[in-house]
C-alpha cells in the first residue's frame, strides 16, 4: 500500500470514529481499531524520523487505547520504541501514553490499582476476552 | 473476607434460598456478611430476605437501588459511586444475632427502570469489556465491600448457565463455588461442563484454585445410591486429566413440599415446622462449609447445651420461647446461653490450636 492511498483512508476512518465516539455510539471501539491498523501501516511505510511517520506511530498507539486495545497499545508502544533508536523524545511520547491510561484507571479503581494493580487486570481482562466464551469449557 | 458463590448451571435448584439461609446463618454467628445479587436478569434475593418469620413478606417493596445502579453510575461517571452504602440495605436478624447482614440487590427489578439500566449495561459489553475497566469496577466493588463494609464473608448469587457474569462471579470473584443440581442428567451435564472449565479458569496473580463444593438438591428422599451416583458422573474422566473433578462428596438438600407454596427461610425462624428434613440438611451443609468445626464441637457439648444453643441460634428463638419450650425460667435461660456459649468457644479454640499445633509439628520441606 502506498501512502497516497492510505492517507485519504486515514482521514476517513478518523472522523468516522470520533463522530461515533461523539455519538456514544456502540460501533465507536471498533472504528478506533480500524484507524490503529491504518496507523500501523502508514508507520510501516514512513520511518519515524518523518514528522508524518511519527504523528502515524502516535496515532496508532492513541487509537488502540480508544478503542479499549490495551495488549496491542502496549505492543505497538514495545515494537515502535524498539525501532526508534535515538530518538528518545517520541519514545518518551509514546511511553507516556500509556502512563495516562494506567494512571486514568488507576484513579478510577483506586482498590484495584493498589491489588492486585492495573496491569494484571488488563491482562486478566485481555484473556478473558480473548477465551471467547465465559467459562473455559473444552 | 471469603467470598463464595452460588451457582447453578439451571434454575429451579434453591440456590438463593440456600444463599439466604447461609447468610443469615453466618450472621448469627457473629459474622458480618454481605450477599451480592449478581442474577442480574432474574434477580430475586430481595424477595428471600423479605420472608418474615411467620411466612409472610414483611415488605412488597421493590428495592430502591443496587448492583446494576452501582456499575451503570460508574461506567457513567467515570468512578464509582462516592457511597456505596446508598446501594445496599440492612436486613433484620433475628433477636440476639450479634453479627450483621446486608443485601446489595440487582435494583429496583422487576421495574421497567430496572430493566433499561441492565440493557444498558450488557449493551456496553461492560462484562467483557477487553480494556478491563468492567472487570475493574466489579473487583473495586467487591474491595469496597471488605473495606467499608467490613465484611468477613461475601455470598453472591451468580446467574445460572453460561453467561459473562456467570463467569466471572465463579472464576475471577470467588474462593469457593457452591455448585447446585438437581437428580437429573440435564441439569448434572451443564453442572460438570462448568466444574471442569473451573480448574483451568483464568485468575488473577496470587489467587489460589477455585474449591468446588457440589450440592445435589430437592432430592425426594435421602438416598445414598442418587448421591453416590452422582458423584461418580462428576468424577469420570474428562476430555484432558487436568479437567478430571475429584470431588469427595457430593451435599444433599432433601425436597421440602412446603416450599412449594412459599418459600420461607429456616435458619433462624423460629417456627416449630421448621425442624424439617431440609432444615436439617442446610445446617449440615452450612457447618461443614463455614466451620467443619462447629458440628463436632457442638456433638462434644452435653445435651442441656446444646438443645439451648440450637432453639437460640439455628431455631431463632426468642429466650422467653426458648425458656418456655424448654419449662425454665427466662433468666435461667440467659445464664445457660451465656455458659453454653463459652463452652462452644472454648471447645472451637482448642479445637483450631490442635490444628494450629499439628500444622507447626509437619515437618518442613527440604
Amino acid at each position: 500500500m502506498n501512502i497516497e492511498f492510505l492517507y485519504p483512508l486515514v482521514s476517513e476512518a478518523i472522523r468516522r470514529a470520533e463522530t461515533l465516539d461523539d455519538l456514544r455510539a456502540p460501533g465507536a471501539r471498533a472504528a478506533y481499531l480500524e484507524v490503529s491498523l491504518l496507523e500501523e501501516k502508514v508507520a510501516e511505510v514512513l520511518p519515524a524520523s518523518d514528522p508524518e511517520g511519527a504523528l502515524a506511530r502516535r496515532g496508532a498507539v492513541r487509537a488502540a487505547f480508544a478503542a479499549g486495545e490495551f495488549a496491542r497499545a502496549q505492543q505497538l508502544i514495545e515494537r515502535f520504541s524498539a525501532e526508534l533508536g535515538d530518538d528518545a523524545e517520541l519514545r518518551g511520547e509514546l511511553r507516556g501514553l500509556g502512563e495516562q491510561a494506567e494512571c486514568a484507571m488507576a484513579r478510577q479503581f483506586p482498590h484495584v490499582a493498589a491489588k492486585p494493580g492495573i496491569p494484571a487486570i488488563r491482562r486478566l481482562a485481555d484473556t478473558l476476552s480473548r477465551q471467547g466464551a465465559p467459562f473455559p469449557i473444552s | 473476607m471469603k467470598t463464595f458463590t452460588f451457582y447453578s448451571y439451571k434454575g429451579g435448584t434453591g440456590r438463593s434460598l440456600l444463599l439466604a439461609n447461609a447468610a443469615r446463618y453466618l450472621a448469627l454467628f457473629e459474622k458480618r456478611v454481605v450477599a451480592l445479587d449478581f442474577d442480574l436478569e432474574a434477580p430475586g434475593l430481595h424477595f428471600k430476605f423479605n420472608i418474615g418469620p411467620r411466612g409472610k413478606r414483611t415488605a412488597d417493596e421493590v428495592p430502591k437501588r443496587g448492583a446494576v445502579d452501582y456499575l451503570l453510575a460508574a461506567a457513567d461517571a467515570g468512578r464509582p459511586p462516592r457511597n456505596l452504602r446508598d446501594y445496599v440495605v440492612a436486613v433484620p436478624l433475628p433477636k440476639g444475632a450479634e453479627g450483621s447482614l446486608h443485601l446489595m440487590p440487582a435494583g429496583s427489578a422487576p421495574t421497567g427502570k430496572y430493566w433499561k439500566a441492565l440493557t444498558t449495561l450488557l449493551g456496553r459489553n461492560f462484562f467483557n469489556d477487553p480494556e478491563g475497566s468492567g472487570l475493574a469496577a466489579c473487583l473495586e466493588l467487591k474491595a469496597r465491600i471488605a473495606e467499608e463494609l467490613k465484611a468477613d464473608f461475601l455470598l453472591i448469587d451468580a446467574r445460572t448457565g453460561v453467561t459473562e457474569l456467570a463467569g466471572l462471579t465463579t472464576t475471577v470473584f470467588a474462593d469457593k463455588v457452591v455448585c447446585l443440581m438437581l437428580a437429573n442428567r440435564e441439569s448434572q451435564i451443564g453442572a460438570r461442563a462448568v466444574l471442569r472449565s473451573l480448574r483451568h479458569a483464568a485468575r488473577l496473580p496470587g489467587q489460589r484454585a477455585i474449591a468446588v463444593i457440589p450440592v445435589l438438591s430437592r432430592v425426594p428422599e435421602r438416598d445414598s445410591f442418587t448421591a453416590q451416583e452422582t458423584l461418580s458422573f462428576l468424577n469420570e474422566p474428562g476430555p484432558t486429566p487436568e479437567e478430571t473433578l475429584a470431588l469427595k462428596r457430593v451435599f444433599v438438600l432433601r425436597a421440602d413440599p412446603a416450599l412449594a407454596h412459599s418459600e420461607r427461610l429456616y435458619v433462624g425462624c423460629g417456627e416449630p415446622e421448621a425442624q424439617s428434613p431440609l432444615h436439617q440438611d442446610y445446617l449440615a451443609l452450612l457447618a461443614q462449609l463455614f466451620e467443619p468445626n462447629l458440628i463436632v464441637a457442638l456433638r462434644a457439648l452435653p445435651e442441656r447445651d446444646r438443645r439451648v444453643l440450637e432453639l437460640i441460634y439455628f431455631n431463632g428463638l426468642t429466650y422467653n420461647e426458648a425458656a418456655v419450650a424448654l419449662g425454665i425460667s427466662v433468666s435461667t435461660m440467659r445464664t445457660l446461653v451465656v455458659r453454653a456459649t463459652r463452652r462452644l468457644r472454648k471447645l472451637l479454640a482448642e479445637e483450631r490450636e490442635e490444628v494450629s499445633a499439628s500444622a507447626r509439628m509437619q515437618p518442613s520441606r527440604p
